[in-house]
């Protein structure tokens, strides 16, 4: 059983009225645990759509979805808890701090979980160290006088504070410069790789989904389109361009080459790929 | 993105008819001759004459009777609040008496007394709605701003009071927007928002609240940076790109306006002897 | 006469208090009419400091700034210069004044007192500049980002200014709409309109002239994108990456490989690297 499945989800918006909108359409999905995948899309395909069924933020129009085996439509389910294992960052989540002071910020979605206050303290203090912010340092200070980079750490570690299994983050680098994002995208990388935690990254990055992700899922107008190893994907690059997305800069440069006769090899999707095979193909290594 | 999608700014409906292309200020002029009449109006040939006047223009800018009959629909419970307590509780004294439910007498003039009130509010409603469905929201700032000039003197900020309102209207379905966010990112940390009794809710609204507030001051910051590299200082020496003219017929409008007023306004006794 | 001159610009945040913060160390730049420049530097580097300096949002604590020759510091100037240099921002719904698109792009012309015929001209002529006359009467916030930004670039353009700054206007976009801005942008400068695009992204400094690269307040490198590219260690050292195509030539220079420093682009690197590998070809080398 995967953690998350999702069969003939589809979802309307507006329903009944001129503003009517089908935002997700049949769409079946299966997520196991562990799994790093990236869900790519042109603005208006459904990401955001999808990934709010996964914790129960948004209810199917027709479809299932489950969670850890159990259905969220059911009224018996208990939603909050599946809220705390399915942990939703959304874009620029600086955006939702209003505690007072930092440790009460990241405390907020633990305490909603009822537990007991030397676990609370415990859970803020690691969630901080794991997104690179010392708890000693930026614990006590108000988070509306921290640097935009530095808020955004704050709004991650709210939802590691709640350690979910499955991360579902929405453009998480979004408007940070290259340092910023670098460091962000390396930490969440090493949150998956040590910690085990399932990820889901919406991107609009074909070079970060290629860096990341072992699968890629695609969506356009509300349907899943592609869903595979990301070599796999990635290598179906006439596709993507028809819906209107690209392949990693290195993949096109590589496939340009190759219809110029040189011979790089076809699965080339990452900088160090790029690299070595144009070396092989000149006839070096 | 539901909500301010759903949010048309105003309630307006673009149409082409000969009320849209009134000058706004001939409308405003209109609605509140419309509503003095209403409480000076004492009988039911007064408000149906109002209520028949009123139809008339509904056609007229070609607006459908049902948008305005559901823009009665939040008034609904006041309406039937009113009718009720009115009803039973008009202290008429020694009134013909209709019927009795438990301990509580509706007179006849109780009830009469009770659908004038809901008539007065029917027609309130009415012909606001009727305003901001034939006028762009822009118009009516464009209106009331001009109507305010002349009292610039008097110490009234009208060009200030105008922007105001149209930065209000702009950003109204943005701040939706962001709320709809914020609730869901609070919500995916546990929050929940529809449990407990009016304490605890208000309560549990701080944490979209706070965020909503600092973001608006960070807009507003932001705009009003963006105003002044646009080389916004004060309404002074600002032009508009439209101007608002009066033509002939507005002032045909503001002589039938008048006309009606007054007819509308006289009790039926004096319609009788008129007559 | 440059269109803009700086000198020794210094600014500090909140002088003589303890949280004092020096933004700017001493900057000395000159913009001629008709440049395409752009303005990098990581976050803390004085770019946004740099960029409202332009237009006289911000005042030096020492040193001058000059545009079209009108000193900043000069308050009888500033409406002049605001009209002159115009400016767009980076969050592209904190701009957007009006209920309508193009009310919204009369909104600066009417700021300047243009009579209202002339204001309806110029309002035309600055959407169908962006590609956005079709929206003219549609609610800003009904707009894509790009769309609204375009729209915000119309706002400035029915200024008439000689000079458009743009800060960090692309940092909050999607791919789509980065391309349409930077498409738009392009087309701009290519009727003539002088352009200083204030950015962290070296993808878009690839797209300039000329690009300035700020760190820790100073001019840390300056000159067309080619020569800046190549000191690619000072730049890392800014927090600033080099796009794909540049890093993966300079990596193959370290190996070896007689790639041209001006190679910028992809087309640019295939067309190299081709010539070598049929160079190597014929050369019996396998």
């Amino acid at each position: 059983m995967a953690f998350i499945e999702v069969d003939g989800l589809t979802h309307i918006y507006l329903r009944g009225t001129p503003m009517e909108t089908t935002a997700v359409r049949d769409v079946t999905l299966r997520i196991d645990e562990g799994e790093f995948i990236a869900l790519i899309g042109p603005t208006g395909s459904g990401k955001s759509t999808l990934v709010q069924h996964f914790n129960a933020l948004l209810k199917p129009t027709a479809g299932t979805v489950r969670v850890a085996g159990q259905d969220l439509v059911d009224p018996k389910t208990d939603l909050r808890a599946v809220r705390h294992r399915v942990g939703l960052l959304f874009q620029y989540p600086e955006y939702q701090l209003f505690e007072e002071t930092v440790d009460e910020d990241v405390a907020f979605g633990p305490r909603n979980m009822g537990l007991p206050e030397e676990e609370v303290k415990a859970r803020v203090r690691g969630a901080l160290h794991a997104v690179g912010l010392d708890p000693a340092v930026f614990g006590p200070r108000s988070p509306f006088t921290l640097s935009g980079g530095e808020m955004r750490r704050v709004a991650t570690a709210g939802v590691l504070a709640m350690q979910p299994k499955v991360l579902v983050l929405d453009e998480p680098a979004a408007g940070l410069d290259p340092r910023g994002k670098a460091e962000i995208l390396g930490e969440i990388r090493s949150l998956h790789d040590r910690g085990g935690i399932t990820v889901v990254l919406i991107t609009h990055s074909m070079d970060e989904a290629a860096a990341l992700a072992a699968r890629v899922v695609v969506m356009d107008q509300g349907r899943i389109v592609m869903d595979g190893p990301t070599r796999e994907v990635f290598g179906r690059e006439d596709e993507l361009t028809a819906i209107g997305l690209g392949v990693p800069e290195v993949t096109a440069l590589a496939r340009a080459l190759r219809s110029r006769g040189v011979p790089v090899r076809p699965d080339v999707f990452t900088f160090e790929e790029a690299h070595v095979a144009i070396r092989e193909a000149l006839g070096w290594s | 993105m539901e909500l301010s999608r759903f949010v048309t700014i105003g309630q307006y409906v673009p149409r082409e008819s000969p009320v849209h292309r009134l000058d706004p200020r001939t409308k405003i002029a209109g609605v509140t001759a419309f509503m003095v009449v209403i409480f000076v109006a004492r009988d039911f040939v007064g408000y149906g004459l109002l209520t028949l006047f009123l139809m008339g223009v509904i056609l007229l800018a070609r607006i459908p009777l049902g948008f305005v009959l559901r823009g009665l629909r939040p008034i609904i419970f006041l309406l039937v609040l009113t009718v009720v307590l009115n009803m039973f509780f008009s202290g008429v004294e020694g009134g013909t008496v209709v019927f009795r439910i438990w301990r509580l007498t509706a007179t006849r003039e109780g009830i009469m007394r009770a659908l004038f009130i809901a008539a007065r509010l029917i027609l309130l409603v009415g012909v606001t709605s009727l305003l901001t469905f034939t006028t762009s929201p822009v118009a009516l700032t464009d209106g009331i701003e001009r109507l305010l000039r002349p009292f610039r003197r008097l110490g009234v900020p009208a060009h200030e009071l105008a922007m105001m309102m149209t930065i209000a209207l702009r950003f109204i379905p943005t701040l939706l927007e962001e709320t709809e966010k914020i609730m869901k990112a609070q919500m995916a940390r546990g929050a929940v928002f529809d449990r407990g009794g009016v304490l605890r809710r208000a309560r549990a609204l701080i944490p979209v609240l706070v965020p909503l507030f600092v973001s608006a001051f960070r807009r507003a910051d932001e705009l009003a940076l963006a105003m002044e590299a646009r080389c916004y200082r004060g309404g002074e020496q600002r032009t508009r790109m439209r101007e608002l003219r009066f033509a002939p017929q507005d002032a045909a409008a503001l002589a039938v306006i008048a006309v009606t007023s007054v007819l509308f306004a006289l009790p039926y006794g004096v319609w009788r002897r008129l007559f | 006469m440059p269109l803009i001159e700086i000198r020794e610009l210094r600014h500090v945040y909140n002088p003589d208090t303890p949280q004092a913060v020096v933004a700017l160390d001493g900057i000395s730049l000159t913009i001629d009419a008709g440049e395409f420049v752009a303005v990098v530097g990581g976050n803390g580097s004085g770019k946004s400091t740099l960029a409202k300096h332009l237009n006289a949002l911000l005042l030096p604590t020492s040193g001058e700034v000059r545009v079209d020759g009108l000193d900043t510091r000069d308050r009888a100037a500033v409406w002049d210069i605001r009209q002159r240099v115009g400016m767009v921002f980076q969050n592209p719904d904190n701009q957007l004044v009006a209920t309508v698109v193009e009310e919204d792009v009369a909104f600066g012309p009417e700021n300047l007192g243009v009579p209202p015929a002339e204001i309806a001209l110029r309002v035309e002529a600055a959407l169908a500049a962006v590609d956005m006359l079709p929206y003219r009467r549609h609610a800003p916030h009904l707009l894509s980002g790009g769309q609204k930004q375009r729209v915000a670039i119309a706002g400035v353009l029915a200024m008439r200014p000689r000079c458009l700054v743009l800060d960090e206007v692309t940092t909050m976009l999607d791919p789509e709409g980065r391309r349409e801005v930077l498409e738009t942008v392009r087309r701009l400068n290519a009727s003539g309109v002088t352009v200083i695009n204030i950015t962290h992204s070296m993808e878009e400094a690839a797209l300039a002239r000329r690009v300035i690269a700020l760190a820790a307040g100073r001019v840390a490198l300056e000159g067309p994108p080619a020569q800046v590219f190549a000191r690619a260690d000072i730049l890392e050292g800014m927090g600033l990456t080099l796009p794909v195509v540049p890093a993966l030539a300079r990596a193959l220079r370290a190996d070896g490989a007689p790639l041209d420093e001006r190679i910028l682009s992809t087309e640019d690197l295939v067309e190299a690297l081709s010539r070598l590998s049929a160079a190597g070809a014929r050369g019996g080398e396998r």
